[in-house]
C-alpha cells in the first residue's frame, strides 16, 4: 500500500495545489470531497463540498479525544445538523488556482428538510449530452433519512449557478440509502453503482414523476440495472464509488478512482474509520483490466476523493482531506507504472 | 511558491515532522481555514506527546483556538480547555481561557477559581505558537472583576490598583481597569468587565435554508 500517494506524485513531476475559499463563503469550516470536471471548452470545473462541522479525528495514538469521542463532527451545537453546501469553482488550467467560486444556489428545488443530513452531499461534475450535471446523495427529504442519488441539472449565468432540476433517482427493490454512484462520462444517463461485482445503472429522466413527501413535492425518475457481474473481485474491502469513470486510453478502456472504508471500533467502542483509494481500468466490456495496490493521498485516516480528468498527460485527481481540507493532485499518467496492481490481466 | 504550499510540500515530504504539521497548521489558520488548522495542529499534539508535553499542550491550544474562533460549539470548547489542562498542569493559558469561558455564564466561583490556578503560573515562557493568550493580566483581571462578585472587595480593589501600574496592557483593557479604579468605592454597580464574544446563530449566514412553497 501507498501511504502518501502526493510524495511519489511531487517527486515525479507533479504537482499539488490547495483548495480554498475565502473566509467568508467557507466560514473556517470542512473544505472537502471536492469533483473536478474538464469541460468541453477546456475550462476547468470544481464543486468544493462545505460543511457546516469541523471533523475533530485524533490520530496515531488517540491520546486526546473531545468531548465527543476521538472522531468526532463538530456541529453548532444551536444547530446538530449535517449540513452540506456546494461551490462551484472555476480552476486556472495551468495552476489550478481557484478563479472563481459561488454557491451553487439550491433555492428553486429546496423543500424543507426533515432529517438532519441535509443538502446534496460529494457532488460529482460532469457533462451529458451538452447539459452539465451535479450528481450526488440527499437524505433530508424522509423522515427516516433514506438517501438516494439526484441527477440535478446546473445552469451556469452571469456569474451565478443554478440547480434548475432535481430528479431523485429510485431504485428497485428498495434499499436504504444509495451513494457513491460514478456517473461514466461517455455513457449519457449510466452510473457505476457498484465495483466489486461490477453493477451498471441506467436512469431515465424522461420517465419522471411527482412524489409527494413530507414536506413538498420532489421530481423522482426511475432505474434499471443494465450491467451486472457475477463474480466478485478477490479484495479485502468492498470496493465503493468514488471519482466519475471516465474513458481512458485509445482502446475504449475506462478508469475511474475507487474507495473503501475499514470501520472499526477503538479502545473507548467508538467507531473510528481507515479510509484507502485505487485505481481501477475496466476494458471497453467492462471487463475489469487493472486495479491498483490501495494508497492514501496524504497519509491521513480519512480522505475520500470525488473527482478525477485527463489533461496534457496528467491525471487531477481532487479529494478531501479528514473532511476538513481540499487539494487538487496533479499526476502524470506514467506513474501509473510505479503502482503495484493488485490485479493486472 | 507561497507559505501554505512550502508547508504543504514539507508536510508532504515528511508527515510524521510534528512541526511541519504545526507550521502548516498556523498558514491555515491565518488564511481562516480553521477546520483544516485543527486537523494538522491535532497531529501534531499527537505527535509530540511523548516528547515535548508543551509543545503538544501548545497544539491542543490550538485546535480549541480555531473552534472558540468559528464559535457555536461551547460545549466542545470547555472540553477541549480541561484536555490541554490535564496534558499540562503547569501552563497559564487554559486556565485564563476557562476562566474566560465561565465568565460568559456568569459562574463567578469558576472564572475565579481558573484565574487563580493560572496565576500560579503567572511569568511562564511564550508557547511557540501564538494561541491568543494576552498576557498574565487578564488573569489578574479575572480574579478582580469575579472576586468582586464574590465579596472579596479589598483584594479585588488591591488588584484593580496593581493592574493600573501595569505596563502594556492594551488600551481598550487599561480603559476598562482604569474606570474600574475610579469606580471602585463609590459605586454599588457591578464593575465592568470585558465583554468577551460569543457567536450566535442568527450571526451565521448559513442557518436558513430555502422553501419553494
Amino acid at each position: 500500500m501507498i501511504n502518501n500517494l502526493a510524495k511519489l506524485v511531487i517527486n515525479n513531476g507533479g504537482m499539488i495545489k490547495p483548495l480554498i475559499l475565502p473566509e467568508a463563503e467557507g466560514r473556517g469550516m470542512g473544505l472537502c470531497n471536492v469533483s473536478i470536471f474538464l469541460d468541453d471548452n477546456g475550462e476547468i470545473l470544481a464543486n468544493i463540498r462545505n460543511v457546516h462541522y469541523i471533523l475533530y479525528h485524533d490520530e496515531f495514538e488517540q491520546n486526546f479525544q473531545c468531548k465527543w469521542g476521538i472522531l468526532s463532527y463538530l456541529n453548532p451545537e444551536d444547530d446538530i445538523k449535517l449540513r452540506t453546501y456546494n461551490y462551484f469553482c472555476k480552476l486556472d488550467p495551468d495552476t489550478l488556482e481557484i478563479l472563481s467560486s459561488t454557491e451553487i444556489d439550491t433555492s428553486k428545488k429546496d423543500i424543507e428538510p426533515v432529517w438532519e443530513f441535509i443538502g446534496l452531499e460529494d457532488v460529482r461534475l460532469f457533462r451529458w449530452e451538452g447539459q452539465l450535471y451535479a450528481s450526488g446523495v440527499r437524505r433530508d427529504v424522509k423522515e427516516n433519512g433514506e438517501g438516494r442519488i439526484e441527477l440535478c441539472k446546473l445552469d451556469t449565468k452571469d456569474n451565478k449557478v443554478l440547480e434548475v432540476t432535481r430528479d431523485r433517482v429510485e431504485v428497485t427493490p428498495h434499499t436504504h440509502l444509495e451513494k457513491n454512484w460514478m456517473p461514466i462520462l461517455d455513457m449519457p444517463f449510466h452510473f457505476v453503482r457498484w465495483c466489486n461485482p461490477l453493477e451498471i445503472i441506467k436512469v431515465n429522466p424522461k420517465n419522471k414523476f411527482i412524489k409527494k413527501v413530507t414536506k413538498g413535492r420532489i421530481d423522482v425518475i426511475d432505474s434499471e440495472v443494465v450491467h451486472r457481474d457475477d463474480t466478485p473481485l478477490n479484495l479485502p474491502l468492498g470496493l465503493r464509488g468514488s471519482s466519475q469513470v471516465i474513458p481512458f486510453g485509445d482502446n475504449g478502456d475506462r478508469i475511474c478512482v475507487t474507495h473503501e472504508t475499514h470501520f472499526y471500533y477503538h479502545q473507548n467502542k467508538k467507531k473510528d474509520a481507515q479510509y484507502y483509494h485505487r485505481f481501477v481500468i475496466w476494458d471497453k466490456n467492462w471487463k475489469v483490466k487493472r486495479v491498483s495496490e490501495q494508497f492514501k493521498f496524504m497519509d491521513a485516516m480519512i480522505e475520500f476523493a470525488c473527482g478525477l480528468i485527463i489533461k496534457d498527460g496528467n491525471f487531477i485527481i481532487t479529494y478531501g482531506y479528514q473532511d476538513n481540507a481540499a487539494y487538487a493532485l496533479k499526476m502524470p499518467i506514467k506513474l501509473l507504472d510505479k503502482l503495484k496492481w493488485d490485479i493486472d490481466e | 511558491m507561497n507559505n501554505l504550499e512550502k508547508y504543504l510540500h514539507e508536510y508532504i515530504n515528511d508527515t510524521l515532522d510534528p512541526e511541519v504539521n504545526a507550521k502548516l497548521g498556523e498558514e491555515y489558520e491565518k488564511q481562516g481555514q480553521g477546520a483544516a488548522a485543527l486537523s494538522y495542529f491535532l497531529r501534531a499534539a499527537e505527535l509530540t506527546n511523548k516528547i515535548d508535553k508543551e509543545f503538544s499542550y501548545c497544539c491542543l491550544l490550538k485546535t480549541w483556538k480555531q473552534v472558540h474562533k468559528i464559535g457555536r460549539r461551547r460545549k466542545f470548547e470547555k472540553c477541549q480547555l480541561e484536555l490541554a489542562i490535564t496534558h499540562l498542569t503547569t501552563r497559564p493559558e487554559a486556565y485564563l481561557f476557562l476562566s474566560e469561558w465561565y465568565s460568559k455564564n456568569n459562574e463567578h466561583h469558576a472564572a475565579y477559581l481558573y484565574a487563580c490556578l493560572g496565576l500560579k503560573h503567572k511569568n511562564s515562557e511564550p508557547l511557540r505558537f501564538d494561541v491568543g493568550y494576552p498576557g498574565d493580566y487578564l488573569l489578574y483581571f479575572q480574579k478582580a472583576y469575579h472576586g468582586w462578585h464574590l465579596s472579596k472587595r479589598e483584594e479585588s480593589k488591591k488588584i484593580w490598583r496593581k493592574l493600573g501600574t501595569m505596563p502594556n496592557i492594551p488600551l481598550e483593557h487599561k480603559k476598562i481597569i482604569e474606570k474600574n479604579n475610579v469606580n471602585f468605592g463609590h459605586t454599588i454597580k457591578p464593575l465592568q468587565n470585558i465583554e468577551f464574544t460569543i457567536q450566535t446563530k442568527t450571526k451565521s449566514k448559513h442557518e436558513k435554508y430555502h422553501i419553494n412553497i
